[in-house]
């Protein structure tokens, strides 16, 4: 992308968030239109029906119009909403008693650093992380995917960190037993 | 524990992934969005309700306090200018009316006291005693001149006649008593009793003048009604006395009849 066109582009929307801290619907429009489809996705990673997903996507961006004031203007827009994205899609996992984390003891072995096929559509990668148990997904999700530390993952998840890393080394196990199923059907070997 | 190869190509495949929402997701955000602010701005009315309705109260009682110190305050200055001066003489009067009744009533009683507790004295009575009480009756006959003058003084003329007047029909009686009084000394000795019917017969005058109104040619009910009590609470004092006496002189009858026995 053209650099002049990128700097275009946030003066855009420094001044769309402003009017839309103001209840401007227009700016608001815009700013949704920006940015729903991704953070779709990203609601989408935590929570297996698309429709829950759009659920809790609007009460992201509802809450993202309504306390836009408290917006700080030097970092990403988009971080903060997708931050927003992530709490909001944790408060409904609790809210339906879903996210449970397993508190048993595991011992760490090496896990085989496959490659994934290059053909696997991205349907087959959502479909791999939809299988996971919540606890596992969640904490995969948010340490392999958003990239948040495991400090963070314990105080955002209130879990423990070892916990946020046992959880995160069984999705690993659980994803490698599906990875190599997946690349057996469709290679006839684990092999890459 | 390191990013896995395959965990940064997942990561690479998911972040380019968008879904578009439905159709018509942005219109539910948007009502849940026009929603919160009518209930703000609801809530921002209530609070503008009420903080108005607070400064209207403030504002009717500071208005009616204001209203009635503005009331108030020009019928001050009203009558300093205009009114001031009917009223004292309006007061004054009815000093002066008071003062003219109270000496009345006290007279009334001290003659008809003098009438039926002292007996009868002889005509040996000395002539200073007589004039000493004379003057007595007389200085109660006449209500206080001097609080009468001061009055006086300060109304206007007008207001001077009217209050004049009945003062002199009173005065004019008292030295009338006086001088028949006198005319008497002049001839023989006069008795108390002899001054004191004297004095009853002005002081009947005087009453009757008060209870009749010559303008109108009426009586005044009440001061008829005050004046009758008044000989009723006498007569019934003076029967009291003759009762008492009565029953002394057959008390000291008895005895003296008994002891000749």
């Amino acid at each position: 992308m053209n650099p002049l066109k990128v700097i275009q582009l946030y003066k855009n929307e420094a001044q769309l968030i402003k009017k839309a801290s103001q209840n401007n619907r227009e700016a608001q429009h815009t700013l949704y239109e920006w940015h729903a489809p991704k953070m779709l996705s990203v609601c989408r990673y935590y929570i297996n029906d698309v429709h829950h997903a759009e659920e809790v996507m609007l009460n992201g961006f509802f809450k993202v119009f309504t306390k836009l004031k408290s917006f700080n203007s030097n970092g990403s827009f988009e971080g903060w909403i997708r931050r927003i994205m992530v709490n909001e899609a944790i408060s409904f996992l609790r809210a339906k008693k879903q996210l449970e984390f397993s508190s048993d003891e595991i011992i760490y072995q090496d896990i085989a650093t496959n490659n994934i096929n290059e053909e696997i559509d991205v349907a087959q990668i959502q479909q791999l992380i939809d299988y996971l148990p919540e606890g596992y997904r969640m904490v995969f999700v948010m340490y392999a995917i958003e990239g948040y530390k495991h400090s963070e993952i314990a105080t955002m998840l209130s879990i423990n960190e070892g916990t946020s890393k046992s959880q995160l080394f069984k999705a690993r196990q659980l994803l490698q037993q599906q990875l190599k199923k997946l690349n057996t059907v469709t290679h006839g070997t684990n092999e890459i | 524990m390191a990013p896995m190869k395959y965990e940064e190509q997942l990561k690479d495949k998911l972040e380019q992934r968008t879904i578009e929402p439905s159709s018509n997701a942005w219109q539910k955000l948007s009502d849940k969005l026009d929603a919160n602010e009518s209930k703000k701005n609801n809530k921002g009315f209530w609070y503008l309700g009420i903080a108005a309705s607070i400064v209207g109260v403030l504002l009717i009682t500071t208005m009616i306090n204001n209203g009635n110190t503005d009331i108030t305050e020009p019928i001050i200055v009203d009558t300093n200018k205009t009114d001031l001066e009917p009223i004292n003489i309006n007061t004054k009067d009815k000093i002066v009316t008071v003062d003219k009744e109270t000496p009345f009533n006290e007279t009334e009683e001290v003659a008809s006291e003098n009438n039926t507790i002292e007996p009868p004295k002889k005509q040996s009575n000395n002539k200073s005693a007589l004039k000493q009480k004379l003057n007595k009756e007389q200085h109660k006959l006449i209500p206080n001149k001097t609080n009468e003058m001061v009055v006086a003084k300060n109304l206007k003329e007008t207001s001077k006649e009217t209050i004049i007047k009945p003062l002199s029909f009173q005065e004019q009686k008292a030295k009338e008593v006086v001088v028949q009084i006198q005319t008497m000394q002049q001839t023989r000795e006069v008795t108390n009793a002899e001054i004191d019917a004297l004095l009853n017969a002005a002081q009947r005058e005087i009453s009757f003048k008060k209870l009749y109104n010559e303008n109108t040619k009426t009586i005044d009910a009440n001061a008829l009604l005050l004046s009758v009590e008044n000989d009723i609470e006498i007569q019934s004092f003076r029967t009291r006395v003759f009762e008492m006496l009565k029953t002394g002189y057959n008390e000291v009858k008895t005895v003296v009849a008994q002891r000749n026995n």
